[in-house]
């Protein structure tokens, strides 16, 4: 494992929020990680992994809340970076991304980081944030006109709502775009991406580049 | 540890005169030890295909097969006693016999069978109301207890005589919140320990979104099979 | 078997007060049978008792040509071993005499008798209200009528003047009471043998006289039939059904109306205990839905309402014997004559207590067997679909 990674992971367990935050944000400014490494190899593995060895399952979600809020304000404070970045890489494309949540899916870090990445590849890239509503997204897709949506999902229950969502929005759509999912709910069932009628399953920034390049040459 | 239920092709259609079709060529299997979630909204179909696997009716044309034998060309004393010793049923609306205590009814499946009640038996039962927290009231008239208690103790007689498939239909509807975390935690830990496979219908996604497998089913007709 | 009829206790139990009206409706429709059944019967053998009790079932006469019966010895041997259900024979030598005594006389039947053995016909001995049987050649008894009407009392001398002329003294030893006006009035009661003298007889007889067995009174005219063919055409046979044919007809109306009556009875309580377990199944379908469902057999659903049927036919049964007997016994004590006695003495028959009671039960069921049938076609899907 990455050094950096155990480093974090140390503080990270012990829920020292302001250790954790302020060595990430060290790394950043020292240039010694990049956006795509950090979420990648350090955050997105330390998220998924969150052991607990609690017996009360009410004390380990109370400490997963915690820890994702560790990870969130992480993120929040990497924007800046993420701007510096996407300038240093000098890429740019037309491309409006919109990244968000089905109803009920209130984990949305994912998608949050995965709105950087978009970021990252040169998009416009709007993030709707978590439990969005079916309806109040048509709305939007008319004044918006993507050209790629992504759609992220951790809990697989969401993945039946996902579904209608994905519907809805294809019979509103009056231009081309793509649907794309990506989250924790795919992770042992990649074919559920095509089942619930999504164009692509994205899982790594590699994914989100091949997509925008694809677009771009559209 | 092979399939336990399997649909082939089922179709259901409902009223001669004015025919009104409830299932569209259904096809589906449950692994035993599986435990497993039916969703849908009200009028898709889902208690139908419920009722159809626990063989309470009959598909208008398909074949169930339980544990690999076709329900079609059992006898209807053979079907009694597939209800009886393979399946429980656990329903929306508890269905106890209010002319009995609550243990009475818990062995009531077991009585349908056996002409007396063992000691086994009877401690089994004890065993179970005190899994699902009602040793307390066991003797308590049925009709006299509350909706939790109640739907705990139809929980306890749908697992009085072993069975391999538990099917539920709603089995929280009408609950308050705690109460359907217990009991979804009661059935999870019977899944774990006995092995017992579980079919659940219901709108509860505290309930859904544990389950191993959700099928959704919309207009009739598989609209999604998701597998955890 | 035993789960059905834990089942349907449960189910009784939790409608107690429909229970308790079906099995006061059998209650009573068993009741009314056993008192009507006991009050027809009564009056029945009542009836049958005041016609025959007390006289010959069969007499034996002297045929077509002849005056008397003679050598009856032989002829009794006959009868004897003829018919097993002959309770007992007596001799009867009966002549007309006058019986005189001051200045007044009046027509009188005196009749000779074999006393011990007339006593099983006519029960002499519970009969006697004053006195003693005549056993001297020169002792009489005569019925209370006749005392009243002469003033007589015990000892008396009285005359007797035949119709050839012969005339005797006679000491009366007793009183009897026949319950007939016209036969406590008329007879004269002495032995055989004084008979014999008094009319200037050798061993011959009027008549013979013959008990049946109680229970083969109504075979009388069947077993003269037989006696006839035995003792051949020197006698003739004659029986009380053939002398009280309007009588028996009468009975039988009476029978049938009466019959009549139980079999409505039993219908509208059948008909009553078919409705309220039809209206039970419904009430209990949601109940017999669940059993289905958790796999009771057709056949187990079916005999919980045959149990259902059978419990109140044995409660509704206990119930009316017990109801019936306490109408008959407050009949017997408020319907009463001025002397106590009552206006019908009912005939309590525990056979035909025990067979109402039955009956009941078996009716009782009869008439669960359609919500039986109803129960064992109840679809456990129309029940958990419908809620």
């Amino acid at each position: 494992m990455d050094e950096r990674a155990l480093e974090f992971q140390k503080y990270f367990n012990d829920e020292n929020k302001e250790q954790a935050v302020s060595y990430i944000l060290r790394l950043l400014h020292d240039k010694t990680i990049d956006i795509v490494s950090l979420y990648e190899l350090i955050l997105a593995p330390s998220l998924n992994h969150i052991m607990c060895e609690h017996e009360d399952e009410r004390i380990c979600i109370w400490k997963e809340h915690i820890k994702s809020g560790i990870v969130r304000t992480i993120v929040e404070c990497a924007y800046p970076f993420v701007m510096e970045e996407r300038k240093m890489r000098g890429v740019k494309s037309s491309i409006t991304a919109v990244i968000l949540c089905p109803p009920e899916e209130y984990h949305d870090i994912g998608a949050r980081m995965a709105a950087d990445f978009f970021t990252l590849c040169g998009c416009d890239a709007i993030f709707v944030g978590s439990n969005t509503p079916y309806h109040d997204f048509h709305h939007a897709i008319s004044m918006i006109h993507p050209d790629i949506i992504a759609i992220s999902v951790s809990d697989y229950y969401n993945l039946v709502a996902t579904k209608r969502m994905i519907e809805e929005i294809r019979s509103v759509l009056t231009k081309h775009c793509q649907i794309i999912v990506g989250g924790c709910a795919f992770q042992r069932n990649r074919q559920t991406a095509i089942k619930i009628g999504a164009d692509d399953y994205v899982e790594s920034f590699a994914d989100i580049e091949r997509i925008v390049r694809s677009g771009v040459t559209e | 540890m092979g399939t336990i239920m399997e649909l082939k092709n089922i179709n259901k259609i409902y009223g001669t005169q004015i025919q009104t079709q409830v299932l569209y060529d259904i096809n589906l299997s449950f692994e035993a030890g599986s435990f497993n979630s039916i969703i849908g909204q009200s009028g898709s179909g889902k208690s139908t295909l419920l009722n159809i696997m626990g063989t309470l009716d009959r598909p208008t044309t398909g074949d169930v097969f339980i544990k690999g034998v076709n329900v079609n060309e059992m006898t209807d004393n053979e079907l009694a006693d597939i209800r009886n010793l393979l399946i429980g049923f656990v329903f929306q609306f508890h269905y106890l016999l209010p002319e009995f205590t609550a243990i009475e009814n818990v062995l009531m499946p077991y009585r349908i069978r056996n002409q007396k009640v063992t000691k086994e038996v009877k401690s089994k039962a004890e065993e179970y109301m005190e899994l699902v927290g009602l040793s307390q009231v066991r003797n308590n008239p049925s009709s006299k207890m509350s909706g939790g208690q109640q739907q705990r103790t139809a929980i306890a007689r749908a697992l009085i005589n072993n069975p391999s498939l538990i099917l539920a239909d709603e089995p929280t509807g009408n609950l308050d919140s705690d109460s359907t975390e217990n009991i979804y935690e009661l059935m999870r830990d019977i899944n774990q320990k006995l092995g017992t496979t579980f079919i659940i219908i219901t709108h509860d996604r505290r309930i859904a979104e544990k389950a191993d497998r959700i099928v959704e089913i919309k207009d009739g007709k598989i609209n999604l099979d998701l597998t955890k | 078997m035993k789960l059905g009829f834990h089942i349907a206790v449960r189910f009784l139990k939790s409608n107690i007060g429909q229970t308790i009206l079906i099995v006061m409706g059998i209650a009573i429709g068993v009741s009314v049978q056993i008192f009507i059944g006991s009050l027809i019967q009564g009056l029945q053998k009542s009836l049958i008792e005041k016609t025959i009790g007390d006289s010959a079932h069969i007499t034996i006469l002297p045929g077509e040509d002849e005056e008397e019966i003679e050598e009856y010895d032989a002829l009794y041997k006959k009868i004897l071993g003829a018919d097993d259900r002959i309770e007992s024979i007596s001799f009867a030598a009966d002549y007309p005499a006058f019986f005189e005594l001051d200045d007044e006389s009046k027509s009188v039947l005196v009749r000779g008798f074999d006393l011990k053995k007339a006593d099983k016909i006519y029960d002499f001995s519970q009969r006697m209200v004053e006195g003693e049987f005549p056993d001297d050649p020169d002792e009489v008894m005569v019925g209370v009528g006749l005392r009243d009407e002469f003033h007589l009392e015990k000892g008396d001398m009285i005359t007797l003047l035949t119709n050839s002329g012969n005339v005797d003294e006679f000491v009366i030893t007793g009183f009897f009471d026949l319950k007939v006006a016209s036969v406590n009035k008329t007879w004269v009661i002495t032995t055989l043998k004084v008979s014999e003298n008094l009319f200037g007889l050798d061993r011959t007889l009027t008549s013979i006289e013959i008990q049946l067995k109680e229970d083969h009174v109504f075979e009388a005219d069947e077993v003269s039939k037989k006696l006839a063919g035995i003792i051949g055409r020197k006698y003739k046979t004659e029986d009380w059904k053939g002398q009280n044919e309007q009588l028996l007809s009468g009975l039988q109306g009476q029978s049938i109306s009466s019959l009549m009556i139980q079999v409505f009875v039993l219908v509208s309580v059948v008909l009553g205990i078919a409705s309220v377990l039809a209206i039970t199944v419904i009430q209990k379908s949601r109940q017999i839905g669940i059993l289905k469902a958790m796999g009771i057999r057709n056949k187990a659903a079916s005999f919980i309402f045959i149990s259902e049927g059978f419990l109140l036919g044995i409660l509704g049964a206990i119930m009316g014997i017990g109801l019936g007997l306490g109408l008959a016994y407050s009949f017997t004590k408020f319907a009463v004559n001025p002397d106590g006695t009552p206006v019908v003495a009912l005939y309590i028959s525990n056979d035909f207590i025990l067979l109402s009671g039955l009956i009941a039960v078996i009716s009782s069921v009869a008439a669960a067997l359609i919500p039986a049938v109803r129960s064992s076609r109840l679809n456990p899907i129309d029940i958990i679909r419908n809620n």
